[in-house]
């Protein structure tokens, strides 16, 4: 939830983080084994890296929203490898349950109409 | 029968003519072209069978319920690419944009004459293609239907002096929702789970949906049957004939696992993925991407070189995904996306990755991006860049981790200046094909002309993994010819099978 509301790109709006958060949950366990344990271990990474990387004295979901969204944005920045790839797809799980959610679609004008 | 899951499983065996694993645009067209010849039939498919009035109306839903792996799909290698395919009773033509190309003269020449292909010659194949056209319903994308990304795209390119074609896609009366990858929810999509599939079980077909076709069981050369699995349930199904249509990456995982080994050497080798790279022009105009057709022109003036270029109509994810914000930042960004326009370019490639078996069989791909075909990937950014500008795009978002966005015409050259690396590019790919390559010598090729593997008395292939080669065009009519062709071949020797 944590990874949730960090990556949430409207943090003003947080009722809908829950139904993210599940959709994500669902997804996920779509995924083949191989694939959710990287995804599980990559969190336990995210949630150490901050005090690993001398940059906060807390665990990665204990720190200010600012702070954890800065975390991110480094780890995009950098040169590919592991911590870009995980920034990129939990950034990724988050933007598709998200960009997905009914609340987004009327607000983006999804319409069909021709 | 119709269709059996593992929830109304009743027997653990059962018997037929010709079992086809698979029920994409291989699979589905050799069953429906079977259930003509009068011999029993059935299809074993891994994903479900989902009736065509309840395709999902999100892309969300899409993912959970027709791709494979929720969409989750890679292809490891420098740089890695991501892929998706379909999962479902109906394969990947459910999900796919619908576009029908014929293949090629120039290709199908240069198989016939590189590897020794007997009647695949264009007045040969015509008759194929003309009989699935019909079927499918494969038609030009109406005026009315195209978006305003497709209408700045074709403006753009005429202006140019590009040539540019008018998509020929397999709809009847298209609505025009951009929603193609969720498998179209009017049913205007005339995919293979609304036309052959439906054809097939009209004729007292059997589709064994939500089960994986665990391994292939062979006595001497002769394929007798396959053990499949689906949700706890296990069935062993027995017939005379095998045609296998799981995809280039889950035929040759299928044939591993069941321990052949072709004589060539090239099962699982040859793999060919047509790296697709993409960019997001960001206009002052409204544009409503979504509203029109997901794809209604294709550039081809490049076609010499290898590379087509297209708009396609893609969900908010999706763009959301290409940029490099994020938080806070990203919703800013977003609040633009009417104003943006989806576009990307697919490369007819010419160095080739692999299938391997790991962890019990299951299939991992396999694939680096030569220096030919990655310089052809930055030309096509460049040449997308170029079209949008002439279009009116304010500012182009590249696929560039080093250089994401650039302003101007005059900046195109920094695609070419600075040093891009094949890791600093986004691919992705809705293609793959060449893991059984079809060809005349069973020293070249894991199948015959007909598309019966070499060493098997009556397995055949019936996917995109027979191309010797890419065919830098988007295959699925490709590969429905090429399927109706072998399901010919079958219902014509059955007596001899």
């Amino acid at each position: 939830m944590s990874i949730v509301n960090t990556l949430n790109p409207y943090p003003e709006v947080k009722e809908y983080e829950e139904e993210v958060f599940n959709f994500i949950m669902k997804l996920v366990s779509f995924y083949p084994l191989l694939v959710r344990i990287a995804i599980f271990t990559g969190v336990l990474f995210l949630e150490v890296y901050p005090i690993l990387s001398l940059k906060s004295l807390k665990p990665f979901s204990f720190m200010k929203h600012e702070k954890k969204v800065r975390i991110i944005e480094e780890m995009l920045e950098k040169k590919p490898g592991i911590r870009r790839n995980l920034a990129r797809a939990l950034k990724a799980l988050v933007q598709i349950a998200l960009y997905e959610h009914p609340w987004y679609m009327k607000k983006a004008g999804y319409s069909w109409a021709l | 029968m119709g269709i059996i899951t593992p929830e109304n499983l009743k027997d653990k065996e059962a018997y037929f003519d010709i079992l086809i694993v698979g029920s994409g645009a291989g699979g589905g067209t050799c069953a429906g072209f079977l259930a003509e010849s009068g011999l029993n039939v059935a299809i074993i498919e891994e994903g479900d069978y989902i009736p065509p009035d309840k395709l999902p109306t999100s892309v969300g839903e899409a993912f959970l319920k027709l791709y494979r792996n929720a969409g989750a799909h890679f292809i490891l290698g420098i740089p890695g690419i991501a892929f998706a395919e379909g999962r479902c009773v109906g394969g990947s033509t459910v999900i796919n944009g619908g576009m029908c190309w014929r293949t090629t003269e120039k290709i199908l020449e240069k198989w016939q004459l590189e590897e020794g292909i007997e009647k695949i010659e264009p007045s040969f194949m015509e008759k194929y293609f003309e009989r699935i056209e019909k079927r499918i319903n494969v038609e030009e994308q109406p005026p009315h239907t195209w978006s305003r990304a497709g209408i700045i795209f074709k403006n753009a390119a005429e202006s140019l002096g590009w040539k540019i074609v008018t998509d020929r896609r397999n709809q009847k009366g298209c609505k025009g929702l951009s929603l193609c990858m969720a498998g179209c929810p009017t049913g205007a999509k005339q995919s293979v789970l609304h036309t052959y599939i439906q054809d097939f079980l009209k004729k007292d077909g059997t589709i064994f949906a939500g089960f994986r076709a665990e391994r292939i069981i062979f006595k001497g050369n002769k394929a007798v049957g396959v053990l499949c699995k689906g949700r706890e349930k296990e069935i062993r199904l027995k017939a005379k004939t095998l045609v296998l249509a799981c995809g280039a990456d889950e035929t040759p995982s299928l044939l591993m696992r069941s321990g052949f080994k072709s004589s060539s050497g090239m099962l699982g080798k040859n793999l060919y993925v047509h790296p697709n790279v993409k960019v997001v022009g960001v206009f002052d105009e409204e544009i409503f991407q979504w509203r029109g057709a997901h794809q209604s022109h294709q550039v081809h003036e490049f076609r010499d070189e290898g590379i087509v270029l297209a708009t396609a109509g893609v969900p908010p994810s999706m763009i959301a995904m290409s940029v490099e914000e994020t938080g806070k930042k990203l919703g800013e960004f977003m609040e633009s996306i009417k104003n943006m326009l989806f576009a990307g370019a697919l490369i007819e490639d010419t160095g080739t990755g692999m299938v391997k078996n790991i962890f019990g069989g299951k299939p991992v791909l396999l694939y680096n991006i030569n220096d030919n075909d990655f310089y052809r990937a930055k030309r096509s950014v460049s040449l997308l860049s170029k079209l949008l500008f002439e279009g009116g795009a304010k500012e182009i978002i590249l696929p560039f981790r080093n250089l994401k966005k650039i302003k101007s015409p005059e900046q195109i050259p920094l695609i070419f200046d600075r040093g891009i690396k094949k890791t600093d590019t986004e691919m992705m790919t809705v293609h793959i094909m060449g893991t059984a390559r079809m060809s005349g010598s069973p020293k070249r090729g894991v199948v015959d002309s007909w598309g019966r593997v070499y060493g098997t008395e009556n397995v055949f292939i019936c996917d995109a993994s027979i191309f010797p080669s890419p065919i830098g065009l988007n295959p699925m009519l490709s590969i429905m010819a090429f399927s109706a062709r072998t399901a010919e071949y079958i219902a014509e020797n059955k007596n001899r099978l």
